[in-house]
């Protein structure tokens, strides 16, 4: 046949590059190859164009595109420059206000005497995602802060009582009224104030709800509107802690200004508890934060950041506790989004 | 772009030369450091963090020869450091520095997926069709050459021989995508 005419060794060299060869037939190119110095450098040159064609698939299977995504995350982490476009992109939530808000018609179950007008009354929902804080005016001029991940629901029009609900974390400046009282519902323990400034933390995935007065007076109940009934009075500086577990409130002074910090964009530790520091960064920095020991949460930490990247927060917990970490970049979803980075603390 | 601009663009952290440099080397870097170490995801990891820091400290960046082999010896130095602190070098020796003999494959070029993409498709150009088919199909459609064969029904030893021809053809038009190691091997 034609084929057979045209043999040449050289043309082994696929098979035996690719493996496909028979023990006899590699010995023929072996000893092929070690004939003349021409046959050597064929056959070099031919072993470097196979392996040539071998990165070209092994490059293949790099995504340049994907990777730079992944990257992209981590570089305006990383970064100082980055930093500060970060905090630009803060302050600008602020500014700018990207809340959810929803308005809607409920009926709303009123106790027989209210000075309010009749029918349904239009209520306010506002929503704070992790990594955005807002500030708002209630209708009766009271000024509210929302912490990162916070909801605030509240009628467009109050009726005998300023009664509003909160999920999360807010900081009140309540509008003196004393015909008014001014009422958040944190779940079971509601705060009753007539104008007074405090703050006030209720999130869903933590056990226990707190109070802390910065100034006036508060007074803490328990039931709803016209049922309701004091079980606690707090001075400034005192902090009311309820835990949903045990169901037990506790009062303890501290200082105030340590609960408050947040509105003005200071990250806070006073004496936090691990487990509580890895909840502030966690919606602070909007990153998902794994403890890997339950030693670590022993451990107490008192500092104050204003500026510091994540990075630098956590470098410097690792100064004054036990810890190490690392983080994982977010993954890109479906969606065209991404998960959040995930920060993992171990102990060291 | 040209090489200048893009040094001075990656100083000036701008993020668009950034990219198209990420673009332009971020896969061959990659293949280039399983050399040393033959696992995938800790390749890439390795190759992000050297973007990471060529971004982060761009200010300080100090180029002396090309960014092509300032890339690519980064990219070789992070490999070689993650071996040793890692200790995972018995694990991974199986192939990687396997063979001390060869020398490191310092032309770089061949590293550059769009460049050798592109000469490989010019090369193809040329070669007769029947010939670029059957080399097509075993390096596109990743076949055996048995399997070619059968596909094509021609005998192995037709396809092996055409697939032969291809690369003879390809050996020259890919001069410059050849090992660096390839001179010396030869004059041994």
């Amino acid at each position: 046949m034609e084929d057979q005419e045209k043999y040449m060794t050289e043309d082994l060299l696929p098979g035996y590059f690719s493996g496909e060869i028979s023990e006899e037939d590699r010995h023929e190119v072996d000893g092929w190859r070690d004939l003349s110095a021409e046959n050597k450098k064929l056959f070099g040159e031919m072993s470097a164009i196979w392996e040539t064609r071998e990165i070209l698939s092994q490059m293949e299977e790099f995504s340049a595109k994907e990777a730079l995504k992944k990257l992209n995350s981590r570089l305006f982490v990383d970064h100082k420059r980055a930093m500060f476009r970060q905090r630009l992109q803060r302050i600008a939530a602020i500014l700018l206000f990207p809340v959810l808000i929803y308005a809607g018609v409920v009926t709303f179950n009123r106790p027989g005497k209210s000075d309010a007008v009749p029918g349904p009354v239009i209520r306010q929902k506002i929503k704070t995602t992790t990594g955005t804080i807002a500030e708002l005016s209630l209708p009766d001029s009271t000024r509210v802060w929302l912490n990162h991940g916070t909801t605030l629901e509240y009628p467009m029009v109050f009726g005998k009582n300023r009664e509003v609900k909160l999920s999360g974390e807010a900081y009140f400046e309540v509008k003196e009224d004393k015909t008014h009282p001014f009422i958040v519902y944190t779940g079971v323990i509601g705060i009753e104030v007539l104008g007074t400034s405090f703050n006030a933390t209720n999130y869903p995935d933590e056990d226990q709800s707190s109070v802390v007065l910065t100034e006036g007076s508060v007074q803490l109940i328990a039931g709803k509107a016209e049922d309701r009934r004091v079980v606690a009075s707090l001075k400034p500086n005192q902090k009311a802690t309820f835990n949903r577990v045990s169901r037990k409130l506790s009062v303890n002074t501290v200082y105030a200004g340590e609960y408050t910090a947040w509105k003005d964009g200071i990250l806070m530790f006073a004496d936090d508890p691990m487990e509580e520091v890895a909840g502030k960064l966690s919606r602070w920095f909007n990153v998902d934060i794994e403890l890997r020991t339950n030693e670590l949460y022993n451990y107490v930490y008192k500092a104050t950041f204003k500026d510091e990247s994540l990075i630098q927060v956590l470098d410097l917990l690792k100064l004054s506790a036990p810890i190490e970490y690392s983080v994982k970049p977010g993954e890109p979803l479906p969606n065209g989004g991404y998960s959040k980075q995930k920060v993992i603390i171990r102990r060291r | 772009m040209e090489e200048k601009y893009l040094i001075l663009g990656l100083k000036s952290n701008d993020k668009i030369v950034f990219d198209y440099i990420f673009n332009h080397y971020y896969s061959g870097l990659c293949t280039y450091s399983l050399r040393y170490i033959p696992d995938k995801a800790v390749v890439e990891d390795l190759v992000q963090d050297l973007f990471v820091s060529l971004w982060i400290r761009s200010g300080q960046l100090t180029i002396d020869t090309s960014l092509r082999s300032y890339l690519f010896i980064s990219a070789k130095n992070r490999c070689l450091d993650y071996l040793k602190h890692n200790k995972v070098r018995e694990k991974f020796n199986l192939r990687s520095l396997a063979n001390p003999e060869e020398p490191d494959d310092t032309n770089y070029n061949r590293y550059v997926e769009l460049e050798l993409r592109a000469a490989f498709q010019a090369a193809l150009e040329k070669l007769p069709p029947r010939c670029r088919e059957i080399f097509e199909l075993s390096r596109f459609g990743g076949l055996k050459n048995q399997e070619i064969a059968e596909k094509l029904t021609i005998s192995r030893r037709t396809t092996e021989n055409q697939i032969s021809l291809a690369m003879k053809l390809l050996r020259t038009e890919l001069k410059d995508f050849l090992p660096a190691w390839l001179l010396i091997y030869l004059l041994r």
